[in-house]
């Protein structure tokens, strides 16, 4: 496969990178007054500088875009590699939105300011790099560094249990990482002993002709490290965990962004590289997939706690990305894709519903909760168009995803199509129970409870400007997908290379 | 024909106006007015279109945008107005005007009377997108919209756990049927490669006999959860917790009608299968006959109107399973008139009564609201099929078309008919005349209701004793739509599938001139028998209830085995309950402790604490003394030495 590049005035996306990262230095000189404003206005010209470059994507045909290539360590072939086809695109500027989001909403911060958003700061340069590199050891370096910032904001701005939360995270996805960077050394060993070239660049590791067993070792390794990131059944007991315990804009982050790059590298780097692999494991990967939407869509009704509900909800959205990727075919990766967006924008938003409410009712607990949707209307539509976009109502973002996901594995297999639709019916179960446990049912109260709800003050400011663009992003893709399928169909067919043919 | 996209958009306006400005600017009652405006240009605006295709009997097909490119096809947004279409929107848009300005009287005084109308609007909006787009994914769009309408009208009240529980209830069975009909349009996309509805008909000849089929089967899973027959019955009387101009517009006339004109719409698929008709006359026949006793022994009077619903649904699903799609898009047109009558007088005596839904309590409020009375009599009349009213025209046909296609079918519906005149007219003796059980504080305040009330009841009620009249316009309006061999969007192939698939009806021949068929009804030995049946229903209710010649409490101990079956709707609501509800959660707090916490994250944090065990073991080593290390040192190297030398 050979791939084009292209190359752009201006260096985009390495400066897209340098933005937090100096931003954050910046900081450390600073006063903590300045902390919000400073980030607010990094991470904006982050999400300018990527909706220019979704704005200037050329989707006409596969390239790599906004391309730059620096030499680094030309002995062991390392370079520093970056640019986008639409996959990584969609994400960077789901990245950059998602910082800007939790950028304005944390306000209430009130311990270690700076340290807080220099975290994030940090977290957002290692997580536009994951998406971007081209290089493995790089991406690599990117994908380890993330994992530092977030373990510091689960372990020091997070609840109760932070500590064990944080720990438990690291550790997890550390151990996943690890086969993944096994994975990847052997393919560069392999690459140097038959090929006698050493270069850890995707585009050569790409056409690497693998025996068939060494495919299927290679899949499994990378596999591992990505399905603890996704997080696939039964890897995803990390995940409710250090929702619960993280702050409102860390769970944001963890579920807008980080769940992402598990599935970005099945799409990005099991499919292309182990197409063989992976035609082999649809049915593995199918039926993981239907055991995330269905098996955690039980966990989320069985929960109490709201943030827990909406982190095994999570799981159950990824499980459509899974199978829409694992059905091998265009509308299932466009499925994928969108789907992946959406849920980055439904997450985020139901994880800001739950931080409102605990900013309000200093609980996270279902039966204390309840009855507010009356003291907070505006609150409560903007949260029920949000719960509408999880639960894929046509005409939102949720739906599109999901019906081309759906499409995709339909196309393959019937029965496991009509399992994963099921989440239909279970995914707007937990939703609405969310929904009503926590909105409706006024007259369950007590004379106490309603008496604090009345003293509750709706949206203010900095959570309309936070909630709103999340809102508008889930009507434009719902009602116009148009424009999106048509920047990621050719990415999808590039993706899609080896296993259909050109 | 352009000005068509004023239909669904004008709703849509409204919506918009009054879900940003409602409470700030408009309040009570401009964000009625500006609703009824909404609706109100869509109604003159679809009425235009109809008298359009009614003159020259053309269809159009307009594509707005496109939504969604899947490879070669492009899903669009579109609208497809055609007779079937055109009669849809009209009745939708009509009776929404009429209940939209009762609604302005009804909700007067709701301190969230500005977030009803944005809703009903937005229910408008959506279920014109159903029913005017050319493809199956618009219908889905709409059909997941009004089912979202839906939930959030019941749940108006959602500060009654009553309301949120049946807003759940509703929103989550519909989306069984939901789901069945998605799988229905992937597989026939899968299929056909296409989805629009021209497209689509025109390739059946291509499929085999058992994809169609199980195409239709799906989409008809569809209609059963939307148009609430039965096995998805359950959520539509609880969907009474809404206002009552909700249950009048979504929950009698309109959203529930959904799967009805689905069929009708998609109607050959249905025909290109004998057996995908067959499901859907069982269904419907079943429907139609459950129902009805179900609704014999309520005393909720919404819910009582609400079984009725389900019902004369059933009555519609049959006449399509028995190939009269005609007669059931007309007694679809009908009923959405007389059951939005009787749901908007039942509204009338609830304002009077202050939300006294019982009708053991009421009684004799028919000289204190005349107007009401008079109209619930012409809505019950006409429900109960007695002519010269619209349900006599519309419901006897479809009957009378049993017999002569499936006699058991037609012993199922005309029992069924006689079961709705008694159970309508019982709760009619009931709450409006008979004895003295009202209370007497809630007596002093009867009154009859407003003008903007009292007016579309005695609009709607003039349309129930005429529109059953016009059933000979009606029945040659729909042809091009309905008749295969009068489709002009067909191809010969597919004219002749569908004629093939609808010979179960041809030989059945209904007089379509009102005057011949009632004159037919009042002569011929069938038409009679039926009529007596549905008298004698409304004289056994007056002598039950009326004169008391029969004590009911009596029957009620006689047969209390049918009465408790009656009672529990044939125990449907508890068994769904215990598996769906119960058992659904309980079975997923087990996996979770079971699963999750135990077994998952016993592994995960069993490999940490095995890590930690075995550092603390291997720590006791580390002891820091020389000769304990010497000691180690000499052992390993004994180990490997032996190793060396037996190894090789």
């Amino acid at each position: 496969m050979t791939v084009e590049f292209s190359s752009y005035s201006f260096p985009i996306i390495t400066v897209s990178i340098l933005i937090p990262l100096i931003a954050a230095i910046i900081l450390a000189f600073l006063n903590e007054k300045l902390a919000k404003p400073v980030s607010i206005i990094a991470s904006i010209i982050v999400f300018i500088l990527s909706s220019v470059m979704l704005l200037a994507y050329d989707y006409s045909s596969y390239k790599i875009q906004f391309y730059e290539k620096y030499t680094w360590i030309p002995q062991f072939g390392i370079n520093y590699e970056v640019g986008v086809d639409a996959l990584g695109l969609t994400m960077v500027w789901l990245t950059a939105l998602s910082f800007v989001v939790a950028f304005v909403w944390s306000t209430n911060i009130k311990h270690r300011v700076k340290e807080y958003f220099v975290s994030f700061l940090v977290l957002e340069a290692a997580c536009i790099g994951v998406f971007v590199v081209w290089d493995m050891v790089f991406f690599y370096i990117f994908w380890e560094a993330m994992l530092i910032p977030m373990f510091l904001i689960i372990g020091i701005w997070g609840y109760a249990q932070r500590i064990f939360a944080a720990t438990k995270f690291f550790i997890y996805t550390f151990f996943g990482s690890l086969f993944l960077l096994i994975g990847v050394v052997g393919m560069y060993v392999y690459q140097y002993f038959h090929y006698g070239v050493l270069s850890t660049s995707y585009f050569d590791l790409i056409n690497l002709d693998l025996p068939f067993n060494l495919e299927v070792i290679f899949f499994l390794l990378l596999a591992l490290g990505f399905a603890i990131k996704v997080p696939m059944w039964p890897f995803h007991t990390w995940l409710p965990d250090a929702h619960v315990q993280a702050p409102t804009a860390g769970s944001v982050i963890l579920a807008a962004v980080l769940l992402k790059m598990g599935t970005y590298g099945f799409v990005r780097f099991s499919l292309p590289w182990f197409p063989n692999a992976s035609e082999y494991f649809v049915p593995v990967m199918f039926t993981l997939g239907v055991i995330a939407i269905i098996y955690t869509a039980m966990m989320a009704i069985a929960q109490t706690h709201i943030k827990r509900l909406i982190a095994y909800s999570s799981v159950s959205h990824m499980g459509f990305v899974t199978i829409g990727t694992f059905a091998l075919n265009v509308d299932g990766i466009n499925g994928a894709i969108i789907t992946m967006i959406s849920h980055g924008l439904t997450s985020a938003a139901l994880f800001l519903a739950a931080g409102f409410i605990y900013e309000r009712a200093h609980t996270y607990e279902m039966k204390e909760l309840g009855g507010m949707a009356k003291f907070v209307p505006v609150f409560a539509t903007l949260f029920m168009i949000s719960a509408m976009a999880s639960v894929g109502l046509p005409g939102l973002s949720g739906f599109v995803g999901e019906f081309l996901a759906l499409l995709g594995t339909f196309k393959v297999s019937i029965f496991f199509a009509a399992l994963a639709g099921l989440s239909l019916i279970v995914g707007a179960g937990y939703t609405l129970w969310l929904y009503k446990k926590t909105m409706f049912e006024e007259e369950l109260l007590t004379e106490k409870k309603i008496h604090q709800w009345k003293q509750l003050k709706d949206m203010t400011a900095s959570e309309w400007l936070s909630f709103l663009p999340l809102v508008i992003f889930m009507f434009v893709i719902g009602l116009y997908p148009t424009w999106w399928i048509n920047l990621i169909q050719k990415t999808s067919e590039a993706i899609l290379y080896k296993i259909v043919g050109g | 024909m352009e000005y068509l996209w004023v239909i669904p958009f004008s709703p849509l306006i409204a919506f918009i106006i009054i879900g940003l400005f409602g409470y700030k600017l408009l309040r009570e009652p401009l964000a009625g007015i500006v609703a009824v405006i909404g609706v109100g240009i869509a109604a003159i605006a679809s009425i235009i279109g109809f008298i359009d295709v009614a003159t020259t009997g053309n269809y159009y097909d307009l594509k707005l945008y496109t939504w969604l490119p899947l490879g070669d096809y492009k899903v669009s947004v579109s609208l497809f107005w055609d007779p079937l279409s055109a009669l849809m929107t009209c009745v939708v848009t009509c009776v929404s005007t009429f209940i939209f300005i009762f609604a302005t009287g009804y909700m007067k005084g709701d301190p969230s009377y500005p977030r009803f109308f944005a809703y009903l609007s937005l229910f408008v909006f959506m279920m014109l997108m159903l029913t005017l787009g050319d493809n199956l994914i618009q219908l889905f769009f709409g059909w997941e919209g009004v089912g979202l309408a839906s939930y959030l009208l019941i749940g108006f009240w959602h500060y009654k756990k009553s309301a949120a529980d049946a807003s759940f209830e509703s929103f989550i069975v519909n989306r069984v049927g939901d789901w069945l009909f998605l799988l229905g349009v992937l597989l026939a996309f899968v299929t056909f490669g296409t989805l629009d509805y021209l497209d689509l008909f025109n390739k059946l000849p291509e499929a085999g006999y058992w994809t169609v089929t199980a195409i239709a089967l799906l989409l008809f899973g569809g209609a059963v959860g939307k148009s609430a027959q039965i096995p998805l019955h359950i959520w539509l009387p609880n969907a009474m917790e809404g206002p009552t101009p909700v249950s009048a517009l979504i929950h009698a006339a309109t959203m529930v009608a959904a799967g009805v004109y689905m069929v009708a719409r998609v109607m050959p698929v249905f025909a290109a299968s004998d057996l995908a008709l067959d499901v859907v006359l069982f269904v419907g026949t079943i429907s139609a006959f459950l129902a009805a006793t179900m609704g014999l022994v309520q005393n909720d009077i919404k819910r009582i109107i609400a079984y009725s619903t389900l019902s004369q649904l059933g009555y519609m699903f049959a006449a399509e399973g028995l190939g009269l799609f005609g007669e059931g898009m007309f007694h679809l047109a009908s009923h959405a008139v007389f059951k939005a009558l009787l749901f908007l007088c039942a509204g009338s005596v609830l304002i009077a009564l202050h939300h006294l839904l019982d009708v053991q309590k009421m009684g004799q409020i028919g000289k204190y609201m005349p107007i009401t009375t008079g109209a619930f009599l012409v809505g019950a009349l006409s429900l109960a099929g007695i002519p010269p009213f619209s349900g006599f025209f519309s419901k006897d046909p479809i009957i009378e078309g049993a017999y002569e296609i499936n006699w058991v079918v037609w012993v199922f519906l005309w029992l069924g008919a006689g079961l709705t005149a008694f159970y309508i007219f019982r709760l009619f003796f009931l709450a409006f005349f008979d004895g003295d059980r009202l209370d007497p504080h809630i007596r002093k305040h009867v009154h009859e209701s407003p003008p903007q009330m009292t007016i579309p009841l005695i609009v709607l009620a003039t349309g129930a004793v005429l529109l059953g009249f016009f059933k000979e316009f009606f029945a040659n309006f729909l042809r091009p739509s309905l008749d295969p061999m009068s489709m002009t969007f067909l191809n010969e192939k597919t004219k002749i599938l569908v004629e093939e698939g609808l010979s179960r009806s041809h030989h059945v021949h209904i007089h379509e001139n009102a005057w011949e068929f009632l004159v037919h009804s009042l002569t011929s030995p069938l038409g009679l028998l039926t009529l007596f049946t549905a008298l004698g229903g409304i004289f056994v209710a007056y002598i039950m209830y009326q004169v008391k010649i029969i004590n009911p409490a009596w029957l009620t101990q006689m047969f209390k085995p049918i009465y408790l079956t009656l009672w529990n709707k044939w125990f449907f609501d508890l068994i769904y309950y215990a598996i769906f509800v119960y058992g659904y959660y309980k079975v997923s707090r087990f996996l979770w402790k079971a699963g999750d916490k135990i077994i998952i994250d016993g592994i995960v944090h069993g490999s940490g604490k095995t890590a930690i065990f075995s550092g603390n073991v291997m720590k006791l080593s580390q002891t820091g003394r020389i000769s304990a290390y010497v000691l180690q040192m000499a052992i390993g190297m004994l180990v490997f030495l032996s190793l060396f030398i037996f190894l090789t």
